[in-house]
């Protein structure tokens, strides 16, 4: 069987009974919850009418159907619960509970095996045994794990109460204090990240979870802020922009060059006739461009603006002088 | 009548027989898919129907008759449904938090599979209304490339059937592409990239491949049902995927001092977390890194910080860094 058919049976094995508990829920929320689109599920149901069990008399039929845009179904004995964890799921949640395994973790880390445990317990002998052969096969690792912080900004999240931070801010190498309103969490390319509203700045900030140094609740509820998509807004954030008045360029050497085009994509890089690359960048702080182009160690040079290459420079001779 | 249908149709059959369902009844049931063609095609067809009933995790049994006891196929209901599971309000949050959170993994193959857990978790907790909301409507984070999703999955699958796969590998520092064999036994996630470990018929070794650089794929297509390889006994994925760079196996294990100045100590503190051991120095800190068996992993984390970071110990690495320095230093001139 493919995996897509695999998957597809899986659905609608659990769209059943989910409609059979839910009767009545809009179209539309079914479909977000089974993440498919309207028209595709819309499909599945008229799918579903085909099947039933022998001898297929009209009562023996799965009754599914659409009206005025909600979800209705009436049902022969069977398929009213979901079945049972598949192995392929309970790995898949095994690694998502990896992400919370880390000492630093505390008691967080306890209830996350905790539940992970009940759900292995759930699970029939086969299964179990299929599970423990593969679980050791996986491995998803966060770049240190969340931190301490993670748990109380969930309930801060939760309860919407505001929290006073300390936060390292890499970009101008800087920790300061500061009151927020959490929004979301977020997990990107193996880092977590916060989405709150600082209330100094007055704007909607990202925080990088590894570097809030401290956390503590503030005894003050605040208003939800409607249709905040924190995931977009996040992604929009991490996004280097594409345009902008600031413009550096960055060079490296052919050494690195493979490396460069594979982290960076083909698009911001210029390959030179020597076979070294140039890449440009738009609206980064000098701090970033200083710390990124040190950390090649000599195979990344500043080429533009001369200010920031010269800057680059004289703090290489500093630490040269301190070094020594 | 189409597999899909067949299949379904099967299981509610099953699921709703108050007794064991023999060959001969499921046959009679079924006049259109069971009755037509030879009896050997029939009876492979039925097979095949069952092993992809198993695939799907479903207790599909044969229960051999006991005296006056009937004999057939079974699905019992207990062993079918999903059991309520009692889950307290904080190790669901948690749970979904995590979930959530690898929902968010760039290409992962386990992105429908997670999905469709934590459904069935909201449902058995009788919570689905207030839990799913959040995590329904975000999609899923593709892979980097189309050609990327399709290899982590395929990958996915040949280690759970431990099927052998070939394929085409781009190492990027060698820059060379070359023809693989190789017996996957695990998969690693690791800031925004997948790694693959498994045992290389080419250099007879367990070597780790980075998938991105994976450029064609395929899986072992003969006897899928039965595995190809045992990974040996005791492997354990974590050591040959290292969480730091300073811990990729080059050298002996040697430990590294570093000095970082304010403020950033601190947030070097709170990154690196238990992985090393720190100690005030005034306001600075003095970080131990345990068991350094790559000096050159170190480099980028020192020298990004310029001036604020100094290597105590050993006196090879400071060697390296302020060679880098001076190369840095000199880029600046003229």
């Amino acid at each position: 069987m493919s995996a897509d058919l695999h998957h597809r049976l899986r659905t609608l094995l659990f769209l059943v009974p989910y409609v059979y508990r839910h009767r009545g829920v809009p179209l539309a929320e079914l479909a977000s919850r089974l993440r498919m689109d309207e028209r595709e599920l819309v499909a599945e149901i008229d799918f579903l009418l085909m099947v039933g069990r022998p001898p297929f008399l009209p009562n023996d039929m799965i009754d599914i159907y659409v009206d005025a845009g909600k979800v209705y179904v009436d049902l022969p004995q069977a398929l009213q619960r979901p079945p049972r964890f598949t192995v392929y799921e309970t790995l898949a949640l095994a690694c998502a509970a990896q992400l919370f395994t880390g000492d630093e973790m505390g008691e967080a880390a306890v209830a996350v095996r905790v539940a992970l445990g009940k759900v292995l317990d759930s699970l029939p002998p086969e299964t179990r045994r299929l599970f423990d052969g593969l679980a050791e096969r996986y491995l998803v690792l966060g770049a240190g794990g969340p931190g301490p912080h993670l748990d109380l900004l969930r309930r801060a999240i939760a309860d919407r109460q505001e929290v006073k931070i300390r936060y390292y801010a890499a970009s101008r190498d800087e920790t300061g204090e500061r009151v927020i309103q959490p929004h979301g969490l977020h997990f990107r390319r193996g880092l977590w990240y916060l989405v709150a509203f600082c209330t100094e700045r007055e704007d909607l900030r990202v925080f990088r979870l590894s570097r809030v140094l401290s956390a503590e609740l503030v005894d003050r509820i605040f208003e939800p802020e409607d249709d905040l998509d924190t995931g977009a807004l996040l992604d929009e954030r991490l996004e280097l922009p594409a345009e902008g008045e600031r413009v550096v360029r960055l060079r490296f050497s052919n050494r690195i060059a493979r490396w460069v085009t594979e982290h960076w994509g083909p698009e911001r890089i210029e390959e030179q006739p020597d076979g070294s690359l140039v890449a440009t960048l738009h609206e980064v702080s000098d701090e970033f461009v200083l710390a990124y182009a040190a950390s090649f160690g000599g195979e990344a040079a500043i080429e533009s603006p001369e200010s920031l290459r010269r800057e680059l420079a004289a703090q290489a001779r500093r630490a040269l002088d301190g070094a020594d | 009548m189409k597999k899909a249908e067949r299949v379904l149709d099967l299981v509610a059959f099953l699921l709703d027989s108050r007794e064991p369902v023999s060959f001969e009844e499921i046959r009679n049931a079924f006049p259109e898919d069971y009755q037509e063609g030879s009896e050997t095609a029939v009876a492979r067809k039925f097979e095949r129907d069952k092993a992809d009933i198993v695939e799907l995790g479903l207790p599909l049994a044969l229960r051999i008759g006991e005296e006056y006891d009937k004999e057939g196929y079974v699905i019992e209901r207990d062993s079918y449904e999903l059991p309520g599971l009692d889950l307290g309000p904080e190790e669901l949050a948690l749970l979904f938090l995590a979930g959530s959170a690898a929902l968010q993994i760039e290409g992962s193959p386990f992105g429908r599979d997670l999905h469709l857990a934590m459904n069935k978790i909201a449902f058995s907790t009788g919570l689905d209304e207030v839990l799913m909301r959040p995590f329904s409507t975000a999609p899923a984070s593709p892979a980097h490339s189309p050609r990327q999703q399709e290899n982590l999955e395929a990958l996915h699958r040949a280690i759970a059937a431990r099927k052998t796969v070939t394929m085409t590998y781009h190492g990027l520092w060698r820059d060379e592409i070359t023809q693989r064999k190789v017996d996957p036994y695990g998969l690693a996630y690791r800031r925004g990239d997948w790694i693959l470990v498994g045992h290389c018929h080419l250099r007879k070794d367990v070597r780790q491949f980075h998938v991105g650089r994976i450029r064609g794929l395929a899986v072992n297509p003969l006897k899928p049902r039965s595995p190809d390889f045992e990974a040996p006994e005791g492997f354990v994925l974590s050591e040959h995927v290292p969480a730091q760079p300073w811990w990729i196996r080059v050298h002996d294990p040697v430990d590294a001092r570093i000095r970082f100045e304010p403020p950033v100590a601190e947030a070097i503190a709170s990154e690196l977390g238990p992985a090393v051991r720190a100690e005030s120095d005034g306001e600075a800190r003095i970080f131990t890194f345990e068991g350094v068996t790559y000096l050159g992993g170190l480099l980028p984390l020192v020298l990004m910080h310029r001036a604020r970071a100094r290597v105590l110990a050993p006196a090879e690495l400071a060697d390296e860094v302020r060679a880098a320095l001076e190369r840095i230093a000199e880029g600046g001139e003229g």
